[in-house]
């Protein structure tokens, strides 16, 4: 999976699975900020997400993989992701 | 299970939010990550995100380790008539830490995050508090109020008798009292007698800029809820720290301060006499800030 791919399923948890009311136009920037400024998300929409994102793509994220910088941007997001997905055994 | 051995009991818009995220850092000291729990206060209105439950408060420290501090804040346990004594009953040896300000800021503080949040509906200052004698009869109540015992403006500010409630049962060496002027102006070492009240390292350097320091609590909080129980992530508000912020609001008129600071004049005095401290200069009769 490419990092657009990474991206494109980021985004349908955010409008599709998650009760945050985005749409998809929302998401067009990939810099867009998470938090403050950007899609206004809160801590507990946070852990909702990062449990779909570690179902959707058989990762597991630890608690040092949870920092200000990785979780910025749904680009970030997508760079981490795809980090971790390069470090699980091939299946 | 843990039980919480300090409070932050409030006040509400004194700093409590910022010395809390402090505090968090701290590798001594867990934090609920759930601020505002109100657990305590039985004479209060349960606010939304109020937990109730003994099970369920406590959960809020099951994540706690070998850390010999554990706490929470709820910036209403100083208002409550009730929360001391029970704060008390629950953990007699626990630790208080208050924050208190210059009632006349505070009271125009907490009437502009009322604004913002839906709690008030009146346009100015000046008319919530003409409309503090019918409020106390439940009447003006804003129709979408959530805490109508917040509205009562000139009540909320007086402090003395709050303090004197905590002093009387938990005693001196147990209550911490903050004064926001001093956080303000001195941070760093408002904080390191707080940690030496705490009975932690005093020279440990936290992260003091309020805007990284929220940076990290979010993050912190995240590996924190990762652990909490569903039941009390979904009773969670994080919208606080947003409207907790301090919006620019116009200044407050020479009248109305004027009409406080001789308001509050007998109170502040009373609690200059609690610390020990001249607090004059709170109802002196000069312009003042936001």
């Amino acid at each position: 999976m490419n990092s657009v791919q990474v991206i494109e399923q980021v985004k349908r948890i955010l409008v599709e699975d998650l009760d945050v009311n985005l749409k998809y136009e929302d998401l067009n920037d990939p810099a867009i900020p998470l938090f403050e400024g950007g899609l206004g998300l809160d801590s507990v929409v946070l852990v909702e997400l990062i449990g779909f994102i570690e179902r959707s793509f058989h990762i597991q994220l630890s608690d040092d993989a949870l920092n200000v910088e990785t979780w910025k941007t749904l680009s970030s997001v997508a760079e981490l992701v795809g980090d971790q997905m390069a470090l699980q055994p091939a299946g | 299970m843990r039980k919480p051995n300090f409070f932050v009991v409030g006040a509400p818009r004194c700093g409590t939010t910022s010395m809390y995220i402090y505090l968090w850092q701290h590798p001594e000291i867990y934090c609920s990550v759930h601020k505002e729990p109100q657990f305590f206060g039985s004479d209060l209105a349960p606010l939304a995100g109020s937990i109730r439950q003994e099970e369920l408060y406590l959960q809020l420290f099951a994540g706690a380790e070998e850390q010999p501090r554990v706490g929470e804040a709820s910036v209403w346990y100083l208002f409550s008539q009730r929360a001391a004594a029970e704060i008390h009953e629950f953990a007699p040896d626990g630790k208080i830490i208050a924050l208190i300000r210059n009632p006349t800021q505070m009271a125009y503080s907490l009437y502009s995050l009322y604004s913002r949040s839906g709690n008030e509906e009146l346009p100015s200052f000046e008319e919530a508090l003409e409309a503090e004698p019918e409020r106390r009869l439940g009447e003006r109540v804003p129709a979408g109020a959530y805490f109508p015992q917040g509205l009562i403006y000139t009540e909320v500010a007086r402090f003395a008798a709050q303090v004197e409630r905590y002093l009387t049962r938990f005693g001196r060496e147990n209550v911490h009292l903050i004064v926001f002027d001093d956080l303000v102006r001195d941070t760093a070492a408002v904080y390191r007698n707080t940690l030496s009240f705490l009975g932690v390292d005093p020279e440990f350097t936290a992260e003091l800029n309020v805007g990284k320091a929220n940076q990290w609590a979010r993050m912190q909080g995240i590996r924190q809820l990762r652990r909490t129980p569903r039941e009390i992530r979904d009773k969670m508000q994080f919208d606080h720290i947003k409207l907790h912020s301090d919006a620019p609001r116009p200044p407050l008129s020479a009248e109305v301060s004027a009409h406080l600071s001789d308001l509050f004049a007998d109170d502040v005095a009373h609690l200059g006499d609690l610390l020990g401290r001249d607090l004059s200069g709170w109802t002196r009769r000069t312009g003042l800030g936001r």
